[in-house]
């Protein structure tokens, strides 16, 4: 129903639109455009929250690190075997000699970067560069 | 006949003599874009098979494309041609029961197919076959995750689309007309299958001039915005850190793919091609059942059409119809798009936290309403950080960045809708 009243809208806009356009005209063309882009986006905006509440959208978890230093874990059972292997590697070619490692802690580097955000970064950076 | 004579002969045949200034002044910006992508970086997936095509427009070429002069004076290119013979049968087609006898059939039988390779390969963006298979690869590339978790930065993409309409203006006052100003606009949206696929449309004696530069400006943005995006905000508006986004599970993905479908596509039909390629490529990506096929969008289908998008916008490189008053002005007015889409962002991220105090969004996010995916995310998590390193905006700064690519095609669907008929 929607589309041959926006469509017939645009087109009979379209046929006020003289060759050249006046300032006026042409401005009230480029408020309708604009206008068209934020009922898009606005309408998706109110589409996509109602659709959240519907799915009972998980709230941020408490327990992800959000930027906070005093989030990491003192646990090494936490950290993950490839992870252990990885330090053992670079510790045995570092110190070349035999060694126990006691434990494993997360500390927050200088710009407290986190897990989470190193995840985003990595997908991102990974993406295409195309566009 | 002597040696000398038959060299003689031989240099007659060759291209040298088919050498004009303009190509020669062509190789330069040949060599200036090569130089941004292979030294600098610059989007070099694009920029690199663009001026590789821009170098063969300007060479006196056989077999590879062919110029056609138009009536208007103006040139065009990516023309084949089609011989063949009208035959007419020997019998009559069959009489239908008590009618008159049909007439008879007249069969076209192709006898050759004369052209050039990118004569051919040039129909991809003739035909707009090109731009939507690259958002396929796009859609199948992108996360949308971030902007449903917090669907309010569409508006950010929203607002960022306002340098499109403030540079169709510009464009109108420099003498262009409404199809040629709604395409140079469109530049700063910052997408580049989105303007290729409008300017073809309805400029396409532009579409050179366009593309080189929106994939120029695109690979300059982290020059471009910062300056626009610290004049306009404060200190410590800078240094706002937003919430941790939430998780947002498969079936809102799979679901707003649908959304966004079905509300673009009845919004602005002539947007169609690429929306609904754009989020096919999503829904492959997040329906997880596909594998295979998420693989071939992310890799062979966009790197394949990559190079011959690329390529064949270069081919429309001719010095001819490149050098000429008019490319000037599409450069200069394709900075001023980025300027205001980016302004644009900054400045409704702003009254947006006029609005929500208490779930304030970082300024800085909002020139990420330009859909240059992922480069302005990757500003805005720059620029905040030099004033907080413990600041991470760029997940949150990928909302309004895809956002932009959605709000772009809308734009494009509008021109296309209202002009392109």
């Amino acid at each position: 129903m929607m589309t041959p009243l926006v469509s017939h809208s645009l087109l009979s806009l379209a046929a006020e639109l003289p060759e050249p356009p006046s300032f006026a005209e042409n401005s009230l063309y480029q408020v309708t455009g604009l206008l068209v882009v934020f009922a898009a986006l606005g309408f998706l905006t109110l589409a996509i929250k109602l659709v959240g509440i519907l799915f009972g959208a998980v709230p941020a978890s408490k327990s992800a690190p959000a930027n906070s230093p005093d989030s990491h874990a003192s646990d090494s059972e936490m950290v993950p075997g490839s992870v252990v292997a990885a330090i053992s590697a670079a510790v045995h070619i570092v110190l070349n000699e035999p060694f126990r490692i006691t434990s494993i802690k997360p500390l927050p580097s200088p710009s407290g970067s986190t897990e989470w955000s190193k995840e985003g970064r990595r997908q991102i950076f990974s993406s295409h560069r195309v566009r | 006949m002597s040696v000398f004579q038959g060299f003689l002969d031989f240099m007659g045949e060759t291209s040298f003599s088919l050498i004009t200034w303009q190509m020669m002044v062509m190789w330069g910006v040949v060599l200036a874009l090569l130089y941004l992508a292979v030294y600098k970086g610059f989007e070099p997936l694009l920029l690199v098979p663009i001026a590789f095509g821009a170098l063969l427009a300007n060479l006196p070429t056989r077999g590879v494309i062919h110029l056609k002069h138009m009536p208007d004076g103006s040139i065009d290119s990516g023309f084949f041609t089609v011989k063949g013979e009208l035959r007419a049968p020997a019998v009559p087609g069959p009489a239908g029961d008590g009618q008159k006898p049909a007439l008879p059939e007249t069969e076209l039988e192709v006898t050759r197919i004369e052209g050039g390779l990118y004569d051919f390969i040039s129909q991809g963006i003739k035909l707009e076959i090109f731009p939507p298979l690259i958002f396929l690869g796009v859609g199948a590339l992108t996360d949308f995750g971030p902007l449903i978790a917090n669907p309010r930065t569409l508006l950010l993409g929203a607002a960022a689309q306002i340098g499109i309409f403030i540079t169709f203006m510009g464009a109108s006052l420099l003498g262009f007309t409404a199809k040629q100003a709604a395409s140079i606009g469109i530049i700063g949206g910052a997408d580049g299958p989105t303007a290729i696929f409008t300017a073809n449309k309805l400029a396409p004696e532009l579409l050179g001039a366009i593309a080189v530069a929106a994939y120029s400006y695109m690979s300059l943005v982290p020059l471009i915005q910062p300056p626009i995006m610290r004049l306009l905000t404060t200190h410590k508006e800078r240094v706002i850190k937003m919430k941790s986004l939430r998780k947002v599970v498969r079936l809102e993905k799979l679901f707003f793919c649908l959304l966004v479908t079905v509300t673009c596509v009845l919004l602005v039909p002539d947007a169609s091609a690429l929306i609904a390629m754009l989020m096919l490529g999503n829904f492959i990506r997040e329906c997880g059942v596909a594998d295979r096929l998420l693989q071939a969008c992310q890799n062979e289908i966009i790197n394949v059409v990559t190079i011959f998008l690329g390529t064949s916008v270069g081919m429309t490189m001719q010095g001819e119809r490149f050098l000429m008053p008019q490319t000037l002005k599409i450069i200069v007015l394709g900075v001023i798009a980025f300027g205001f889409a980016t302004a644009g962002g900054v400045i409704v991220a702003k009254i947006m936290n006029w609005f929500s105090p208490n779930n304030p969004v970082n300024p800085l996010i909002g020139s990420a309403g330009v859909s240059a995916v992922p480069m302005a995310a990757r500003v805005s998590q720059i620029e905040g950080q030099k004033y907080d390193p413990t600041n991470y905006l760029l997940m949150h700064a990928m909302g309004p960045n895809v956002a932009g690519v959605i709000g772009t095609a809308v734009a494009a669907g509008y021109f296309l809708s209202t002009l392109g008929h």
